[in-house]
């Protein structure tokens, strides 16, 4: 019904003119913009960005007026539609970290926020820099042949920034041009097809 | 032009002849207006229930989905702000103006207001996923120190549309308490009560009428720039965003001057059914009424027309390519129908016929082309609205039409309820025509005619 709730997909994308046509595929997620967009049409601050770069989503202040889905230019912003129930025997299966969003506020992915705060958390704790692969989201954990990366872009010796600065004819932002968005997600473009993959 | 023209039945009608017809259906009930009252109090509790549904069952209600976010609530929410607009600016302008022809019409357009601005108002906190936090928007203390968002058109919204109410509401109080003083010692039981209570020990002094004239005159200086306020914020609410149907410059005065156009049809269409419930109006509301004000209706059209075409022109010459492509998925795409009825109903057929005098000075057709019009401009609402949002779609994601669901029509089809409804309460309770203006107007006249009667006197070297 277009009611689903993804906080990552995989868009696919059509080039050239039959029968030269050629198939492609991003992952699209929150790109957790540096200018956001939506963050500037949420009348309650629910969508706020935070100092570490992350665009936050406050379940409990969002009132849910649709506004930052409308202003998202990903279409990454993904509304709870219904109350999310379970027999109460799966209930254990949920992540303890992560609190179950209502019917009514807008939902979208947070890069994990659980586990960058549990890293801040153990690196504070024992006082020890932060060593790089320490964290990884879900996605990035999950993806078998190792297509994402999470890292720390200002640390320069971290395998993000050494894989940005290695392959910097291929890195891309996804709607920057056109909307001046900022993100904090970078593609990388596939060595083959890089000229027809274009913006 | 004489200004015999310009007035009503001058010449048959005496002032407490007014009076009775102004205040003729006050207190009492007529069948007409029963059945009227009793589908409305119907309608509104439909209404009711289907809220109170969506509220206990969830947003899956709606026909809503990603990526129609924004449905036919905020058509109609713009489509209500758009009527309301009509009252106050009306009157304000007509007040200004110095129009004599105004005294029958201003009412009828600020009653509009009251009873269009508070559904339009319901509209954004029934369409928000969490009603019982919609209270966040306000700027309320809190242990937190939270503000709302000062950058977002919504909070924008908040204040221009509560101060619009607060506003127009205290414009209408004004201009009705000298008539709730006049009436008072006629009126028996609860209404006399009720008419003591609200006219503030009105006496008539001469003090008093200077400043009813004096709060008149301002607040239609300064309610001009809350009317132009209010509707370019609503337009905001588009304009901002990147859609890019919605992302125009123009936005502003379309919705201002689609505002304004839908507003006179309403008025029309009020007016109307106001001659059609109580005939003793029609001494009153002449076709004088419906040639002086069918005018401005018709410049009002042509100046929609403009700025509607306008819209699309500058995206044209500079190939803004998601703008075309937002004009042709209206044109030729799901939503033509729409989109060729509203140019033909809100355009050619207003023209073609607005341009007769014969036309505007008769009443059965100028009250259907009202309700065309009214149709019209909301069908304007749903083309920009939902096309909008179905081909902002940059990256084929899966897209479904939009529907609009039972509910959303119950609550919709409530708000029509509320504002017929409680207009044809309001002329059951109150007068709806002012009756002190028109007899102002008429004893100006009869100075008028006194003195033109001396000058000519004079003139004529006797």
């Amino acid at each position: 019904m277009g009611r689903m709730m993804d906080w990552i997909r995989i868009e696919r994308m059509f080039h050239g003119e039959y029968p030269d046509i050629q198939t492609m595929f991003v992952p699209m997620l929150c790109q957790h913009c540096g200018s956001a967009p939506c963050e500037s049409v949420c009348p309650v601050f629910a969508a706020v960005g935070t100092h570490d770069g992350l665009n936050a989503q406050i379940y409990n202040r969002c009132v849910g007026t649709r506004l930052c889905a409308n202003n998202c230019p990903y279409h990454v912003r993904m509304y709870n539609f219904v109350q999310p129930k379970w027999p109460p025997s799966m209930e254990l299966l949920l992540n303890p970290d992560v609190s179950v969003r209502n019917e009514g506020v807008m939902e979208k992915c947070t890069m994990c926020v659980q586990r960058i705060r549990r890293a801040d958390l153990d690196v504070k704790v024992s006082k020890r820099p932060y060593a790089d692969g320490e964290l990884r989201t879900a996605c990035v954990q999950s993806c078998p042949s190792g297509a994402l990366v999470f890292g720390d872009l200002n640390d320069e010796e971290s395998t993000i920034s050494k894989l940005v600065k290695h392959e910097s004819n291929r890195t891309y932002y996804i709607g920057h041009v056109e909307y001046h968005t900022a993100p904090n997600v970078i593609y990388l473009r596939p060595e083959k097809n890089a000229e027809a993959l274009g913006e | 032009m004489s200004h015999e023209n310009l007035n009503f039945r001058a010449a048959e009608i005496s002032i407490p002849e007014i009076y009775n017809a102004a205040f003729e259906p006050i207190g009492r009930s007529g069948w007409r207006s029963n059945l009227v009252i009793a589908f409305c109090i119907l309608l509104v509790l439909t209404a009711g229930f289907a809220f109170a549904r969506q509220v206990f069952c969830g947003f899956w209600v709606t026909g809503l989905h990603i990526p129609v976010y924004w449905g036919y609530f905020i058509i109609t929410f713009v489509f209500w702000i758009g009527v309301a607009h009509a009252g106050a600016l009306i009157s304000a302008l007509l007040r200004l103006c110095g129009a004599e022809w105004k005294s029958a019409v201003t009412r009828v357009a600020e009653v509009i207001t009251l009873f269009t601005l508070p559904a339009a108002a319901s509209f954004p906190l029934i369409h928000v996923g969490r009603t019982e936090a919609a209270y966040y928007c306000l700027p309320f203390p809190n242990h937190r120190l939270l503000w709302p968002n000062f950058k977002s058109m919504l909070v924008w919204d908040v204040f221009a549309i509560s101060t619009y109410l607060t506003g127009s509401v205290i414009f209408l109080y004004v201009t009705t308490v000298p008539d709730l003083g006049i009436a008072r010692p006629r009126m028996k039981g609860w209404l006399r009560t009720l008419y003591t209570l609200m006219s503030w020990g009105w006496r008539g002094t001469a003090e008093e009428w200077k400043r009813v004239k004096e709060a008149a005159a301002l607040y239609s200086v300064i309610i001009l720039p809350v009317v132009i306020s209010v509707h370019t914020i609503v337009s905001w609410d588009f304009a901002m965003q990147v859609v890019p149907g919605w992302h125009s410059e123009v936005f502003g005065p379309i919705f201002f001057v689609g505002a304004l156009y839908s507003g006179t049809a309403a008025v029309f269409t009020m007016l109307c059914i106001l001659i059609w419930t109580y005939p003793s109006f029609r001494l009153l509301i002449t076709q004088v009424h419906f040639d002086m004000l069918g005018r401005v209706w018709l410049v009002l059209g042509l100046a929609w027309a403009y700025l509607f075409f306008n819209d699309f022109l500058p995206a044209y010459y500079a190939h803004k390519a998601d703008k075309m492509d937002y004009l042709y998925y209206n044109a030729f795409g799901a939503y033509a129908p729409h989109w060729w009825m509203l140019v033909i109903g809100n355009f050619v057929v207003p023209l073609m016929c607005l341009a007769f005098q014969e036309f505007r000075r008769s009443i059965i057709p100028m009250f259907i082309l009202s309700i065309i019009v009214n149709i019209c401009m909301y069908l304007e609402r749903v083309v920009i609205i939902i096309p909008g949002l179905e081909i902002y779609n940059k990256l084929n994601y899966n897209i479904l039409p939009y529907s609009i669901s039972p509910t959303e029509f119950a609550i919709v089809c409530g708000t029509f309820g509320w504002v017929i409804g409680g207009l044809t309460t309001f002329c059951r309770i109150f007068p709806i025509l002012p009756y002190w203006e028109l007899a102002e107007t008429k004893s100006r006249q009869i100075e008028r005619e006194v003195a033109g009667v001396n000058v000519a006197y004079f003139q004529s070297g006797e």
